[in-house]
């Protein structure tokens, strides 16, 4: 029975993974392009690029503070030049376009080749997806949602990395890095991923590549902090979690102005603890509230209890390995659960300014990869984590409760998306509202008025409206707050 | 356990989840709509429910926001209701929707009965109805209570 599940898929199975992938993109699809292009944070960029060349939309961006994204705008205005004035077709067909791109990446990168890959497969897709980490590259627009552009980049990176070595590879390993550095500050990560891959064994990416893509790293810091003179976000640019609430940059600058240092660590820990744990969410501890305040909601339960659950299986068998890793053995598995350990605390150096989910969900990316490993190992040997020593059997209901777990928080997602449509129909309902509250005038010019005017009526005019689903009581197992 | 075992319990849930919400996509492109939450087929129940987008939209499809429209027995309580626009945003304590349907041309023809409903769900509207008592302590009346009280003639208080 081990030899059966450790067989090679057979040929006609071995595009399987990427119909798996196909279909549970194509499904999420259909929830996420019922969801208009959103006000908040998505109208603006629209404004923002309508009236200029891409050259001039990329080069304000260059001197742009503490944020330095200049590609991030840029990819905005292509799409919205391209788009026709079709904003909403143009805009959330690319990011569904991106999530089709996203998990083809990933199911590569897993290579899925034996009949116990693709046992776990579903699992590992439904882990990435249902994560709460990932729950911001999907439901939010912004337009072009920049944070699922980078977690593409990530599976790109390791794509690469276990490629045969060709100088070609190298050179799409910079153009990618630059890409992603330019698109957004947590770009930087596929440096990490290109350096984690190279360490546990993956040498598509040469040792000369490395360097190269190491001395663009260097170039970005000098060219962006000495040369451009940006900063690092200050504590005064937006509302932060701390402790079981949520602070505003008066009450931040109020408690640490004086020394940031210990509320940058709380961030990063925090970081750390979100994805490895589902708690605390957005640096607010508010499953440990809800103990201390009795029982937590049931939705709360179901994303700790298998995030925990999960880490301990990743961490129970990395613990079990650490002999054959220091002596250099790295199976395939170990080389995923290996990258995800480099990856997650460089990930959370990018939210000591301020802890958000979405931020850490490059570090979520390879958690699911990680997962599937592990299930991969269980699968192939019946509950037994085979190259560990005797004992280390995880039992049958630990792995129900898993998979039923993560499963609930991936039907929750697609939940969560049809939720998500019907707050951003409404978002633009109350337009004048929202323009009011704005602490920039957003008197538009006719261009802007247009571009308004028609986002405004595919929201809230376009037919057909489709509904929120209540499924009872089941409802509270879903995590509302994504 | 057996691999097989392990396969089952790895593999079925996450592939039932899949099943079970691409089955749902299925049956809702063939237009039947099971587990819809109640999105309001006239614009006082979309206002009851604080729907704005479908509120607007039905005003844009035509249909009068200053008239009374039927509310189904379970959108603001368990009876059916006649209601206007705005008097269902006042009993589905819905500022913002009141304040918005306004702005979008809704009016509320017995102003004596709006104005109590608010008294007593939504006094913060008050003043956008044109009465005073909008700094009035805070009080949530329940909505069978305030449709009682109101139409019983306290309206006219």
């Amino acid at each position: 029975m081990l030899e059966s599940a450790e067989r090679p898929l057979a040929d006609w199975t071995r595009r399987l993974p990427y119909a798996c992938a196909l279909a549970a993109g194509a499904l999420m699809s259909v929830f996420l392009l019922d969801i208009p292009v959103q006000l908040s944070d998505s109208f603006t960029e629209l404004t923002a690029v309508a009236d200029r060349s891409l050259g001039d939309v990329v080069a304000a961006e260059f001197y742009n503070g503490s944020y330095f994204r200049p590609l991030r705008r840029g990819l905005n205005k292509i799409v919205y030049d391209l788009s026709g004035g079709r904003y909403y077709a143009a805009f959330r067909g690319f990011q569904a376009a991106e999530l089709l791109v996203l998990l083809l990446l990933v199911v590569r990168m897993l290579r899925v080749r034996t009949r116990a890959g693709l046992v776990a497969l579903p699992l590992g897709l439904a882990i990435l997806v249902g994560l709460h980490t990932f729950a911001g590259a999907i439901l939010e627009g912004l337009p072009i949602n920049h944070f699922l552009t980078i977690l593409i980049c990530c599976a790109a990176a390791v794509n690469l990395a276990q490629a045969r070595p060709r100088p070609v590879v190298d050179a799409v390993a910079l153009a990618l890095l630059v890409f992603a550095m330019l698109t957004i500050e947590s770009g930087l990560l596929i440096w990490v991923v290109f350096l984690a891959a190279y360490i546990v064994g993956y040498r598509g990416v040469s040792r000369k590549g490395l360097v190269a893509l190491t001395a663009c790293v260097a170039l970005y810091f000098v060219g962006r902090f000495v040369l451009l003179g940006g900063a690092a976000p200050g504590l005064n640019e937006r509302s932060a979690g701390f402790g079981f609430s949520v602070l505003d940059p008066d009450e931040l600058e109020r408690r640490f102005g004086g020394n940031p240092l210990p509320f940058y660590l709380y961030n990063v820990v925090s970081a750390v603890s979100c994805v490895l744990f589902a708690e605390p969410r957005g640096g607010v501890w508010t499953f440990t509230g809800s103990l201390t305040r009795g029982v937590p909601e049931a939705w709360q339960i179901v994303n700790v209890v298998t995030s925990t659950a999960t880490t301990v299986l990743i961490g129970r068998y990395a613990a079990g390995r650490l002999s054959s890793w220091r002596r250099g053995e790295l199976t395939e598995a170990d080389r995923f659960v290996a990258i995800f350990l480099i990856v997650v605390p460089a990930n959370a150096l990018f939210a000591a300014a301020y802890e958000k989910d979405v931020i850490m969900s490059p570090a979520g990316l390879f958690y699911a990869a990680a997962a599937f490993a592990v299930l991969r190992e269980l699968a192939a040997s019946g509950g037994v984590l085979p190259r560990l020593p005797s004992g280390a059997a995880v039992a049958p209901a630990l792995l129900l409760l898993l998979s039923v777990g993560w499963t609930i928080r991936y039907v929750g997602i697609h939940d969560s998306l049809r939720m998500r449509a019907s707050t951003v129909r409404d978002e633009w309902a109350y337009y004048d509202d929202w323009a009011r509250e704005q602490k920039t005038d957003v008197s538009l010019n006719a261009t802007q008025a247009a571009i308004k005017q028609r986002l405004q009526d595919e929201a809230v005019l376009r037919p057909p409206r489709v509904p929120q689903v209540s499924l009872g009581s089941m409802d509270r197992l879903f995590d509302v707050t994504q | 356990m057996t691999p097989a075992g392990v396969a089952t319990r790895i593999a079925v849930p996450p592939v039932a989840g899949f099943v079970l919400v691409a089955a749902y996509v299925f049956v809702e492109a063939l237009g039947f709509q099971p587990f819809a939450r109640p999105d309001g087929d006239t614009v006082s129940e979309a206002a009851a429910l604080g729907h704005a987008a479908r509120a607007l939209q039905l005003i844009a499809a035509g249909e009068d926001a200053s008239a009374r429209h039927q509310v189904r027995a379970g959108v603001v309580d368990r009876e059916q209701h006649e209601l206007t626009a705005i008097e269902a945003a006042i009993l589905g304590r819905h500022a913002e929707l009141v304040r918005l349907l306004q702005r979008s041309g809704a009016r509320h023809p017995d102003s004596a009965r709006t104005v109590c409903y608010a008294r007593m769900r939504l006094p913060e509207v008050l003043g956008d109805l044109g009465a005073t008592g909008a700094d009035a302590p805070h009080q949530e009346s329940g909505v069978e209570t305030t449709i009682s009280t109101c139409s019983a003639g306290g309206g006219a208080r």
